[in-house]
């Protein structure tokens, strides 16, 4: 039941948006964990026993590791061990599928047993409180990933006020609408280049940044329909993304994009390694270690590992000599070195199989311009690909900033919001729904 | 204003879901889409998912409207299926990775026997003047080179004739099906007499008669919100035939199942749709020649013809029968082998490898 399923909008979200408002304030938290339930265990019965089991194994050792006991640091160590375990377990067994969201619950938790472990926050004495914070379906199954101590801040007060109920839906609905109109027909896209007979290198580029394009637009549309859920229920979540194609360097795309996973690695691998704050080598070493495992989290398949290689690579150039000497370019050039790297690096990030990444990158150089298949495809797809480099910059938000006060504008807005759920609707019906990509991260 | 404008959103698509989902508990529940031909999913609790797509209120209406939707946004190529130029529903054409298995499996069989190909182009090649801008059509190169492969057969070209035909009425394809029209299985069929060596015959032999006036075939149901509706004429003489579903073991006296008339899938009033095994015996033909039809659907419409020059005619599909076809040949004493399928299908199905 992805956010984007029928089940969710027309069943699910409705009944839990009414009973939800219904209920008293005290509650409420109780409502959010069993709407959590529903929600997950329509992934799959093991699903519900082993998240409901990992988060119970957390909130049980949390207490051991506070407790004063020569065993506490093993203890401590033996936690998130066992956390990597499950989780390396699912990932790399590939004949197992992966249990819904399991790469974001499982950061949740250890990130949890970390800020008690260093004294941030006191362990939970209330198994439900824990368990609701661990299975929240807002940012259960592709996060963002969040402190615990956020999100039980505003467990215990779920009291939106009347404008954020309202402006979170409206994220909520637009995160929809790029999802199901943008994102999910660039998938198809991508798909038909892929699978063409007669690939070309316009054609493989066209690919690229279709790729690029759904990556972000459906990653990031999740991320606003998370946000403008948790808004309505008044749980304020970290932004995921800042226009990252908008970014200079790969070092600033790297800290608008997936924010909270970025901030994960920086906060319980980075700093706690040193960071940079240690010998030139040693710095080299903390990215390397922070680029593989980041390779690592995103698949079980080498080709992620390189694509963690590359940006260790590149991030290690930047900030030891680029960065400077970049500082006097115009921002043209470092913008198309950006999208430049960017690209290249999809190739890793979207091909699993290395004689396939092989084949593409030989094509894609080949620069043989000789079969025109990709006019077709840009033809057919010009509205969609403009519209989604559209929404990749700042003009739609600022355009709806400086016209929110006009009454014309008010009014064709909602009309054509309208227009567009129903179409969302009709777009679903008509079997294009397809899972975010992040799921199976 | 801001805040107005978002609370009348959440008012409205409240409505709207709430409408959607009222709707939806309400209304009956089909088991079978006319307009999308297909069966619609039960309800399983794994399954939810598809049950409330496929039961969804004004379904075909939202399918519509997403459709009409694309086109407007410039798409031509929608559900695998172009849509041309004079109502023209034309769907692509897949290529096959497995052309070697294909070529292998009947230069295999034909080994030793006398058999003809025919692979019968797509729409798309014949009708590619009624297509906007779109992917270059490779089936005629396709249809060469697998004639060029299979080298134990007698390969009969029909491209040109259906192409020559095509420019005067364009009537060789149905424009909202798959399929071809029998005027495009008769040329076919003239392609077939003139190079087995046997004296033509005229459209003015037959008695041609209008069964439907309103069919609307596999590509309107692939894209609703577009199709026109079409005649299927047939082709009649006054042979008197014996047809015989030999597995089934039913006989009737007529090729058309005119039920069919008054279903969706009117094409497959033709021979009543597919079965593993028919035998055609003409009654006014005195010889006791025989010829083996290996097929997939577009013989159906050819069927009709092929009878009048063999006194049996049995028609294999390897969709459904398991049986060596070479064993049945031997055992039936047969003259003439015709192996008859459209490109597309003979990529797609891939049942031919079982021809054995």
């Amino acid at each position: 039941m992805g956010f984007n399923s029928l089940t969710f909008l027309i069943f699910f979200l409705p009944i839990f948006l009414a009973v939800f408002f219904l209920t008293p304030k005290k509650y409420r938290r109780l409502i959010i964990l069993i709407g959590s339930i529903l929600f997950y265990f329509n992934s799959g019965l093991f699903n519900g026993i082993l998240i409901i089991l990992i988060s119970f194994a957390n909130y049980l050792l949390s207490i051991f590791i506070t407790k004063d006991s020569k065993y506490k640091n093993i203890l401590f160590f033996l936690t998130i061990i066992l956390n990597i375990s499950i989780l390396c377990f699912f990932k790399y067994n590939g004949s197992l599928l992966l249990p819904l969201g399991i790469s974001f619950y499982i950061f949740n938790n250890i990130s949890y047993i970390v800020d008690v472990k260093i004294k941030k926050i006191l362990p939970e004495k209330n198994l439900l409180n824990y368990l609701t914070y661990s299975m929240l379906f807002c940012h259960v199954t592709m996060g963002p990933i969040t402190s615990y101590e956020s999100i039980n801040n505003n467990l215990n007060n779920l009291n939106p006020e009347l404008n954020n109920i309202y402006s979170g839906f409206m994220r909520f609905l637009n995160g929809l609408i790029k999802k199901v109109l943008i994102a999910d027909n660039l998938g198809l896209l991508y798909n038909a280049i892929m699978n063409s007979a007669h690939p070309s290198s316009p054609l493989y580029l066209l690919g690229l940044i279709t790729f690029a394009l759904q990556l972000y637009l459906d990653f990031s549309s999740y991320s606003d329909m998370a946000i403008g859920l948790g808004k309505m229920l008044g749980i304020n979540y970290p932004e995921n993304f800042d226009h990252p194609y908008l970014a200079e360097s790969i070092t600033d795309f790297w800290r608008r994009w997936h924010i909270t996973l970025s901030n994960f690695f920086k906060q319980y691998v980075y700093f706690p390694m040193g960071g940079s704050k240690v010998s030139k080598w040693r710095h080299v070493f903390n990215l390397l270690v922070v680029w593989l495992l980041t390779g690592m989290w995103h698949g079980n398949t080498l080709n992620f590992l390189i694509w963690g290689l590359y940006y260790f690579i590149i991030i290690t150039i930047e900030k030891y000599f680029l960065l400077e000497r970049m500082k006097k370019l115009p921002s043209f050039f470092r913008h198309l070195y950006v999208i430049v790297i960017l690209l290249f690096g999809y190739i890793f990030f979207s091909i699993k199989d290395f004689d396939d990444i092989i084949n593409f990158i030989k094509i894609l150089f080949s620069f043989d311009i000789s079969n025109t298949n990709f006019i077709f495809y840009l033809k057919e797809n010009l509205i969609l690909l403009l519209a989604a480099i559209l929404l990749c910059l700042r003009i739609p938000n600022k355009l709806t900033k400086l016209l929110e006060n006009n009454k014309v504008f008010s009014i064709i807005n909602i009309i054509i919001h309208i227009l567009l759920f129903i179409l969302v609707i009709a777009y679903i019906v008509s079997g294009s729904y397809s899972p975010f990509l992040y799921n199976s991260f | 204003m801001k805040e107005v404008v978002n609370k009348i959103l959440l008012i409205l698509t409240f409505c709207i879901t709430i409408f959607f989902s009222v709707m939806f508990i309400v209304t009956k529940k089909e088991t079978f889409s006319y307009e999308e031909n297909r069966y619609l999913s039960n309800f399983e609790l794994g399954n939810i998912e598809s049950y409330i797509n496929d039961h969804f209120p004004f379904r075909s209406i939202l399918i519509s409207l997403k459709n009409k939707f694309e086109v407007s946004i410039g798409k031509t190529l929608i559900n695998d299926v172009y849509i041309g130029k004079e109502g023209y529903l034309i769907p692509t054409f897949t290529n096959s990775n497995n052309k070697d298995l294909i070529i292998d499996t009947i230069n295999n069989f034909s080994l030793n026997k006398n058999v003809d190909v025919m692979i019968i182009p797509d729409s798309i090649l014949i009708n590619e003047d009624k297509l906007y801008y779109h992917l270059p059509v490779s089936e005629e190169s396709e249809i060469n080179y697998l004639y060029s492969k299979l080298k134990n057969t007698n390969n009969i070209d029909v491209v040109n004739s259906l192409k020559l035909e095509n420019d005067k009425n364009n009537n060789m394809y149905f424009k909202s099906d798959h399929h071809w029209t029998t005027y495009g299985a008769f040329i076919a069929y003239q392609e077939y007499l003139k190079n087995k060596d046997i004296k033509s015959v005229l459209q003015d032999d037959f008695n041609i008669v209008t069964v439907s006036k309103n069919f609307k075939g596999t590509s309107s149901s692939k894209i609703l919100g577009f199709s026109l509706e079409e005649n299927i004429d047939l082709f009649l003489n006054d042979n008197s035939l014996t047809v015989e579903y030999v597995y089934e073991k039913q006989t009737t006296s007529s090729l058309y199942n005119l039920e069919y008339l008054n279903k969706k899938d009117k094409y497959s009033l033709f021979l009543d749709n597919n079965h593993a095994l028919i035998k055609v015996s003409n009654n006014s033909i005195n010889s006791n020649n025989s010829i083996v039809l290996i097929k997939n659907s577009y013989a159906n419409s050819f069927v009709p013809f092929i009878v009048n020059n063999y006194k049996y005619t049995y028609i294999i599909d390897l969709r459904y029968y398991g049986n060596s076809v070479s064993e049945f040949i031997n055992s039936n004493n047969i003259n003439d082998v015709l192996i008859l399928y459209n490109l597309n299908n003979l990529y797609s199905d891939m049942s031919i490898i079982k021809l054995k």
